[in-house]
């Protein structure tokens, strides 16, 4: 049985990757079970300064899903260099950057001192709803999208995904768009934009009123995104939203995903990540499939 | 820190509202004041509920729960025998300490108290419990915290003990001359506000337990941080438990 996969040129021992946002930059996870055993991580997304993220309630529960406003906490990038990235790559599975900036130049700078480090892969961030500058900003329009994957492009030589915003007129223009501003790959969906209020209180719940929705609850949007992404770009696809079961893993994939992201399941279950990694072969059987190869893409529609 | 899983050995209505879940399972050792992430029984519920731990021998572990909404909800239906997951100890704990403490408690806040004031006394501390509630029917835990220290139940409307806050109460017993070199809290805001003006006023080490909406409950997720000396820290990794100098309220 192989689940052993390629993404932008980077061996991946299985396609189940950790989600950014929802992993840290591994280390809570890996006193649960050794992280290194999964496709790779995705860690927080990072701005080139330190950021204390969003003030009062940051997540509600939805039915099978939630809302968050965490709003780009992290450590700044060069934190994230000197005290992060040495434990990730430590770990024996790839390190992806998540990269986030509220401003071109702040791709361009964050982009830039990234590729100088050892990550494998930088993946840019234009698509969080939870920031009040940049972030989904970036990632709304095809035409510019295309401009800050250019920006970043330029400064990096490292492998860059750019992750796609769901909430959009056309995910097809957008993965297009990354692909013409030289993304070697895409990942989506980001969160799509919620919110939940209170009825006693006439107040919001959300101390950002509005957040962004993930888990179970989105897997339906991001399998469709998913597979018209995979049909309108040559690059790599990376699917995610909702996924917490191999089974689920194996759907982004016959949709056309070559790694998939583990995200919200994580925080409702520590080893969730590991559980779609341990999942894969006991599914690809049922299939019948010995390389994940034989399923991208096949979708019959 | 582990996943455990347990069965439910009893799922007992305190009042309306108010229930002790009490699960059975080989659950790790903890620290007074710690906490645990307990699965929900509800398919679109995806979240764990964080809850203190009220005791723990090993075996056998108690929560005290507050219907709040569809999650606990979903909780008050667990049976004996039902199988769930338990993902404990979590977080920092309370300070055991030996000398005179006070411990002081609202609502369900009373919940992580009772191990701290058990630890402190097992350490040799004076322990002095306060334990504040909105009646005497609702008062929760009150008998076994006469077990293990002198105990002051207060009531809001004086239907039981002590007619009035147990702050009130705390200074009563300073005046009368006990001194406590440590103030242990967890409770509603405004009892956390009064117990953080009281033990800062006094300069007598205070800290509290707080209480967030949770996600991860290990530090990865980010979403129930609070002002802690500046800046947001993580209430279930860093916390729950911070002094109380260094908590914004």
């Amino acid at each position: 049985m192989n689940t052993e996969v390629t993404l932008c040129g980077i061996k991946l021992k299985n396609p189940v990757l950790a989600a950014s946002g929802t992993f840290g930059f591994g280390r809570e996870y890996n006193e649960f079970y050794d992280v290194g055993r999964i496709g790779g991580i995705v860690g927080k997304g990072l701005t080139l300064e330190p950021r204390e993220g969003n003030d009062g309630t940051r997540i509600a529960e939805t039915p099978s899903g939630m809302l968050n406003c965490v709003g780009l906490q992290n450590p700044g990038v060069e934190a994230f260099i000197k005290d992060e990235l040495p434990f990730m790559l430590g770990r024996g599975c790839a390190a992806i950057a998540n990269a986030a900036g509220s401003t071109v130049a702040d791709y361009e700078r964050i982009a830039e001192r990234l590729d100088g480090t050892d990550v494998d892969m930088i993946e840019l961030n234009i698509s969080c709803p939870n920031v009040k500058n940049g972030g989904m900003a970036f990632g709304v329009l095809p035409k510019s999208v295309e401009e800050v994957t250019a920006a970043a492009r330029k400064h990096c030589r490292k492998p860059l995904m750019i992750k796609l915003s769901p909430n959009v007129a056309d995910i097809a223009d957008n993965a297009r768009a990354a692909e013409a501003g030289g993304a070697d790959a895409v990942s989506l969906i980001n969160t799509l934009t919620g919110m939940a209020v209170d009825l006693a209180t006439r107040r919001p719940v959300l101390g950002n009123v509005t957040g962004g929705l993930s888990g179970p609850c989105v897997k339906p949007v991001a399998l469709r995104m998913v597979r018209q992404a995979y049909k309108a770009v040559k690059i790599p696809v990376v699917g995610l939203g909702g996924i917490s079961t191999a089974a689920d893993a194996l759907e982004f994939i016959l949709c056309g995903a070559t790694a998939v992201q583990v995200g919200t399941a994580n925080i409702a279950d520590p080893f969730a990540a590991l559980r779609v990694v341990e999942g894969l072969a006991e599914e690809m059987e049922k299939l019948g499939i010995k390389d994940l190869g034989e399923l991208r893409g096949a979708l019959a529609d | 820190m582990k996943d455990v899983p347990v069965k439910v050995a009893a799922n007992e209505k305190l009042y309306d509202g108010a229930y002790m879940l009490t699960v059975e399972g080989d659950l790790p050792p903890f620290s007074p004041g710690q906490f645990a992430m307990v699965e929900v029984p509800s398919g679109e519920r995806i979240l764990r509920r964080p809850f203190g731990i009220v005791y723990s021998d090993g075996r056998k572990c108690g929560f005290l729960y507050q219907v709040k909404g569809g999650g606990t909800r979903a909780l008050t239906r667990l049976k004996s025998g039902d199988e769930l997951k338990v993902l404990m100890p979590l977080g920092n704990g309370f300070p055991v300490s030996g000398g005179k403490v006070a411990v002081i408690g609202g609502g369900f806040g009373v919940a992580p108290l009772l191990s701290a004031a058990r630890g402190c006394a097992e350490a040799g501390a004076e322990v002095r419990v306060y334990a504040g509630f909105a009646a005497a029917e609702k008062t929760l835990l009150c008998d076994r915290f006469a077990e293990v220290a002198k105990t002051t139940v207060c009531t809001d409307d004086g239907s039981a003990g002590f007619h009035g806050f147990p702050t009130a109460a705390l200074e009563a017993d300073m005046a009368a001359g006990f001194k406590p070199d440590v103030v242990l809290c967890c409770g509603p805001e405004p009892l956390m506000r009064a117990v953080k003006r009281l033990g800062e006023s006094r300069g007598i080490p205070t800290y509290l337990s707080l209480e967030r909406r949770m996600g991860c409950g290990v530090g990865a997720c980010l979403t129930c941080t609070c002002r802690i000396a500046g800046h947001n820290k993580r209430v279930c990794k860093d916390g729950p438990v911070f002094p109380s100098t260094e908590v914004e309220l």
